[in-house]
C-alpha cells in the first residue's frame, strides 16, 4: 500500500498537471482556477460570476477535457423547463408495436455540467438542479436515478444584467460550494489572450485525470485531520455571520438578513483541507480557513435592505468577520496568544 | 512536567498510553523533550501573570480602603496593606503555578502560533489522542519535528513582564502618592472627620497639660517631668497640626506612654529604695504628709538652732515633746529618716542642741529629696493618665466625651480623677487659667454649617402687595388647526406648451440620473424603471 506521503505527492502532481493544462488555454485567472480546482477536489459545485467574455465557459470546457469526464452544457433561458435538464418519459414503440414510457435522460446526466447563465432560467427550472447538486441523484416520475460520480456542476451568471433574470434562491445558492468571482484580466493578460485567440495556433489539452482519480483525490481530502480548535474557529466564523447569534459581528447585525448555513462550515473545512494538501501539509491551519472563507461564504450571506441600499459587498462583511474573530479563544471566550 | 523521559507531569501522563501503543517511543519523546522547556516557561509566565493580577486586585482594594477612609475611620496601615497585597499576590501566583500546570495542548497552541507552525503541533497531539492509528500521524509527526528541530521552542514564551505590570506600578504609585499627600483628609461631617477632630482636641489638651507640667517642673525642680513634658507638648502640637490617622496617633500615644512608664518605674524604684511604696499609699497623700513633715522639721530645727542670735524656745523638754510628736506622725516614713530623727532625739537628750539641729537639717534635706522624687513621679503619672484618656477618646473616635470637654468647669468635678488633683497642681500657674470662651452671638454657630441665617427684610411695601399682572401666556404647545382657502376659477381648455413625450422623457432622464445617484437595491431599481416606462407609454 502506498504511503500517505506518496498519496499526497500524487495529489499535488495531479493538481499541478491540471493547472498546467488549463494554463495552456486559460490566460490568467490564477485565483479562479485555484478555487475551481479546490471545489472539484472537495466534491463541491461552483458558481462563477463575471461579466460576459471572461472565459468562464472556456474554463469549464477545458476542465472537462483534461479530466476525461462526460461533459454537458445547459444554456439556461427563461423558457427552459425542468424536464429539459433532468429528462422526461417519452412514449416508445418496440418492434412488436407495444408502446411504453421510457425515461430519456437529460443533460444533467453528465459528470461535469456547465449551467451557463443559470440566473436566466425561472426558479422552477433552477430548482431542478437542487436534488442533483445535493444528492447526486435525479427523481423523475417517482424513479430515482443516481448520477455518475464524480458529479460537478459549474454555473455561470452575469452580475450586472438584471433584466430578464431570476436571482438564484438562497437554497440554490447554498448548494454551491464556492462562488468564484471572475475578474477582468490585466493588460498583459489581455495581450496574451489576443495572441492566443487571433492566430491559427491551437492548444491541445491532454487528459490528466479520470473519474476514479478525482474520486480518490476527494477521498484523500476528507482524510486530512483538522484540530478541534480550528473547527471551533470555523464554527465561530459561521455564527458571526448570523445577526441573531450571540457572537455575531456588529457589521453582520447591521447589514445581514441571513447568515451562512452549516454548508458554509462544510465548505470552509473541506476547502481548507484541499488547500492544506496542496500546500504540502497534513493538517488544516487557520490560514487555510481564512483563504477559502471568501468564496465559501460570500454567496451564503444574504444582505438586508440596508445592506443592499448601501451597496455593500458580502466580501466586505466576510473580511470584517475574519478580522474580528479571534482564532483561538479560551474557555471564557478570550483570545489566546 | 519535568522531562519526557521520566514521564512526569499531568500532560505527559495523559499521553502515555498513546506513546507506548502506536509508537516506539522515540519520536514522541523527542517531541516532548522539545516541548518540556516551553511548558516550564509557560508555567512560569502564567504564574507571574496571576501574581501581578492578584497584586493589582489587592492594590486596588487598598485604594478602595483609602477612599473609604475619607468617611469611615479604619485603623489600617497602608504600607502594611500594600505589603500584604504584594505578598499575597506572590503566594497566590506561586500556588497557581504549582497547582495549575499548563496542558501540553495549551502549550502546543501557543507554540504553533508563535513559531508559525500552522497548527501542526496541535493537530499532531490531537491526532495522537483521538486517532492514534491515523495514517496521517506519521507524516504529521515527521513534518512537525522537522519544523521545530532547528528551533528553540521555549522562545515561543519569551520572558517578559506580565501584561498588567504597568497597571500595577501605576496603582502602587497612586496609593503611595495618596499616602504621602492625602493621609488624614476626611469628608466633613463623617465619622472619620470626627476622629480627626477628636485627635486635634486631644492634642490641645495634651499641650495644655504639658505646659502646666513644664511650669511645675521648673518650679519644683522635677527633671523627669520637665523632660517628658516637652515630648508631651510636641505630641500635642503634632496632633493639632498634622493630618494624623487614628492608628498613627494611637501609636504615638503608646510610644510616649511607654517612655513615661519607664521613667516612672525608675522613680518608683528609687522611692522604693528609700522605703516609700507608692502602691501602698497614694502619692498625693504622701506628698501632703511630706510637706507637713518638712514644715515641722524646719520649725523644730529653727527652734533647736535659730539662724540668728535670737533666743527662742531653747527648752530641750519642749523640743523633745515636739520631736516625739513628729516621730509619731512620721510612722511609715523611710527608716533612714526615722533614724535621723532618733539621732536628733539622742542629741537633744544629751543636750547637744547643735547636733540635734544638724540631724534635723539632714532629715529635712531627706524629706525635700523624697518630695521631689514623689512629685516627679506624680507629674509623670498625671501625664500618663491623660495620655490614657486621650487614647481612649481617640479610639472611641469622638463618640464619647473628649478630654477637653471633661476639663470644662462643669466636667472637671466629675471627669478628672482624684490622683490628678495633687497639691502641686492645684496651686496652678498664674495667668495659665483657660479663658472662658465668649458666649455665642445670635447668628453664630459653633461648627461650620450650624450658624443661622436671619433675613433682615422689612415689611412689604404697599406696591409689592398689589396683585401681579401676568406678562406671558403659558400653555402646552401643540399642533393647531390651520385654515386654508383655495380660490378655484373656471376651467379653460388650452394646449400645453410642452409636448407630453418630451416632458416624460425629461422626467425619465432625471429619474435615471437620481437612480444612479441613489443606492437603490438592484431588485427595486427595475420596478422604478418600469414605472417610468409605463408613464412614457
Amino acid at each position: 500500500m502506498e504511503t500517505l506521503e506518496a498519496r499526497a505527492e500524487w495529489f499535488r502532481s495531479i493538481h499541478r498537471r491540471i493547472r498546467e493544462e488549463l494554463g495552456k488555454v486559460i490566460v490568467g485567472h490564477e485565483q479562479v482556477l485555484e478555487e475551481v480546482l479546490i471545489a472539484l477536489f472537495a466534491g463541491g459545485h461552483v458558481l462563477l460570476e463575471g461579466v460576459p467574455g471572461l472565459g468562464k465557459t472556456l474554463l469549464v470546457r477545458t476542465l472537462s477535457q483534461c479530466l476525461s469526464l462526460r461533459y454537458s452544457r445547459i444554456q439556461f433561458t427563461p423558457d427552459l423547463m425542468p424536464a429539459d435538464i433532468v429528462g422526461t418519459n417519452v412514449v416508445v414503440q418496440d418492434r412488436e408495436g407495444r408502446r411504453y414510457f421510457e425515461f430519456q435522460r437529460g443533460p444533467i446526466f453528465s459528470q461535469i455540467v456547465l449551467a451557463d447563465e443559470i440566473n436566466r432560467a425561472t426558479p422552477k427550472t433552477q430548482s431542478a438542479l437542487l436534488e442533483a447538486m445535493q444528492e447526486h441523484a435525479v427523481t423523475a416520475s417517482g424513479v430515482r436515478y443516481p448520477l455518475e460520480e464524480p458529479f460537478f456542476v459549474l454555473a455561470t451568471q452575469n452580475p450586472i444584467e438584471m433584466e430578464g433574470t431570476y436571482p438564484l434562491p438562497e437554497a440554490q445558492l447554498d448548494r454551491f460550494f464556492f462562488k468564484v468571482r471572475v475578474q477582468f484580466p490585466r493588460a498583459d493578460e489581455l495581450v496574451e489572450i489576443i495572441d492566443r485567440t487571433t492566430t491559427t495556433a491551437t492548444q491541445a489539452v491532454a487528459v490528466v485525470a479520470d473519474g476514479p482519480t478525482i474520486l480518490a483525490m476527494q477521498h484523500l481530502v476528507r482524510e486530512v485531520p483538522i484540530a478541534s480548535h480550528v473547527k471551533d474557529y470555523v464554527a465561530r466564523l459561521i455564527l458571526a455571520t448570523h445577526p441573531e447569534a450571540e457572537g455575531a459581528s456588529p457589521m453582520a447585525k447591521r447589514f445581514v438578513r441571513y447568515g451562512a448555513s452549516p454548508r458554509g462550515a462544510q465548505a470552509l473545512v473541506l476547502g481548507a483541507k484541499v488547500r492544506a494538501l496542496l500546500q504540502g501539509r497534513y493538517n488544516v491551519s487557520f490560514e487555510d480557513i481564512r483563504e477559502v472563507a471568501l468564496p465559501a461564504l460570500r454567496h451564503r450571506i444574504i444582505l438586508n435592505f440596508e445592506g443592499e441600499a448601501e451597496g455593500l459587498d458580502p466580501d466586505a462583511i466576510v473580511q470584517r468577520i475574519l478580522a474580528e474573530t479571534p482564532e483561538v479563544v479560551d474557555a471564557r471566550g478570550r483570545p489566546v496568544a | 512536567m519535568r522531562t519526557s523521559a521520566e514521564g512526569s507531569g499531568r500532560a505527559r501522563r495523559a499521553w502515555q498510553p498513546l506513546w507506548e501503543g502506536a509508537w516506539d517511543g522515540q519520536l514522541p519523546r523527542k517531541l516532548l523533550e522539545k516541548l518540556a522547556p516551553a511548558i516550564r516557561r509557560r508555567q512560569w509566565t502564567c504564574s507571574l501573570e496571576v501574581t501581578v493580577s492578584v497584586q493589582l486586585v489587592g492594590i486596588l482594594l487598598v485604594a478602595g480602603t483609602l477612599l473609604l477612609q475619607l468617611a469611615v475611620p479604619m485603623d489600617l496601615s497602608t504600607p502594611l496593606m500594600v505589603a500584604i497585597a504584594l505578598l499575597g499576590g506572590g503566594v497566590v501566583g506561586l500556588g497557581y503555578g504549582w497547582v495549575r500546570r499548563p496542558s501540553l495542548f495549551e502549550v502546543a497552541v501557543i507554540v504553533d502560533r508563535r513559531l508559525g507552525l500552522r497548527e501542526r503541533m496541535t493537530t499532531l497531539l490531537e491526532l495522537l489522542h483521538t486517532q492514534p492509528s491515523s495514517p496521517f500521524l506519521g507524516p504529521l509527526l515527521v513534518d512537525a519535528l522537522s519544523r521545530v528541530e532547528a528551533r528553540e521552542v521555549a522562545r515561543a514564551f519569551p520572558v517578559t513582564l506580565p501584561r498588567r505590570t504597568p497597571w500595577l506600578i501605576l496603582a502602587l504609585a497612586g496609593v503611595f502618592a495618596w499616602e504621602l499627600a492625602l493621609t488624614g483628609v476626611t469628608i466633613p461631617g463623617t465619622p472619620a472627620s470626627q476622629v480627626v477632630q477628636t485627635i486635634r482636641e486631644e492634642g490641645k489638651v495634651l499641650e495644655r497639660l504639658a505646659r502646666e507640667l513644664e511650669q511645675r517642673g521648673k518650679v519644683e525642680v522635677l527633671p523627669e517631668t520637665r523632660r517628658l513634658s516637652q515630648e508631651l507638648a510636641e505630641l500635642g502640637r503634632r496632633f493639632q497640626g498634622d493630618r494624623l490617622e487614628r492608628v498613627e496617633a494611637l501609636k504615638s500615644v503608646t510610644q510616649l506612654s511607654r517612655e513615661l512608664d519607664t521613667a516612672r518605674n525608675r522613680l518608683q524604684e528609687r522611692l522604693k529604695a528609700e522605703g516609700i511604696d507608692v502602691e501602698r499609699e497614694p502619692p498625693a497623700d504622701l506628698l501632703r504628709r511630706l510637706d507637713a513633715l518638712a514644715r515641722k522639721l524646719r520649725s523644730l530645727r529653727e527652734s533647736a538652732a535659730p539662724p540668728q542670735e535670737r533666743e527662742v524656745g531653747r527648752d530641750p523638754r519642749t523640743l523633745l515633746n515636739n520631736l516625739d510628736e513628729l516621730q509619731r506622725e512620721g510612722e511609715g516614713l523611710p527608716p533612714g529618716l526615722l533614724q535621723t530623727l532618733q539621732e536628733a532625739r539622742r542629741n537633744l537628750e544629751k543636750g547637744d542642741l547643735q547636733g540635734a539641729a544638724g540631724a534635723l537639717e539632714s532629715a529635712e534635706e531627706t524629706v525635700r529629696a523624697l518630695r521631689r522624687l514623689l512629685a516627679d513621679e506624680e507629674g509623670l503619672s498625671q501625664a500618663r493618665g491623660q495620655l490614657q484618656r486621650s487614647a481612649e477618646n481617640i479610639a472611641r473616635g469622638g463618640a464619647g466625651q473628649s478630654s477637653a470637654e471633661a476639663q470644662t468647669p462643669s466636667g472637671r468635678e466629675g471627669g478628672v480623677p482624684p490622683r490628678s488633683r495633687s497639691p502641686g497642681l492645684d496651686q496652678g500657674v498664674p495667668g495659665e487659667q483657660e479663658p472662658t470662651p465668649p458666649s455665642l452671638g445670635p447668628y453664630s454657630g459653633t461648627e461650620p454649617g450650624t450658624g443661622r441665617v436671619v433675613e433682615f427684610s422689612g415689611p412689604p411695601t404697599p406696591r409689592l402687595n398689589t396683585p401681579k399682572t401676568p406678562s406671558q401666556l403659558h400653555g402646552s404647545p401643540g399642533e393647531g388647526q390651520s385654515r386654508w382657502t383655495e380660490v378655484v376659477g373656471k376651467g379653460e381648455e388650452s394646449r400645453s406648451l410642452l409636448l407630453p413625450r418630451r416632458a416624460v422623457l425629461g422626467a425619465m432622464r432625471e429619474a435615471d440620473r437620481y437612480m444612479g445617484r441613489a443606492r437603490i437595491p438592484a431588485p427595486f431599481r427595475e420596478v422604478v424603471r418600469k414605472y417610468f416606462q409605463e408613464l412614457a407609454r
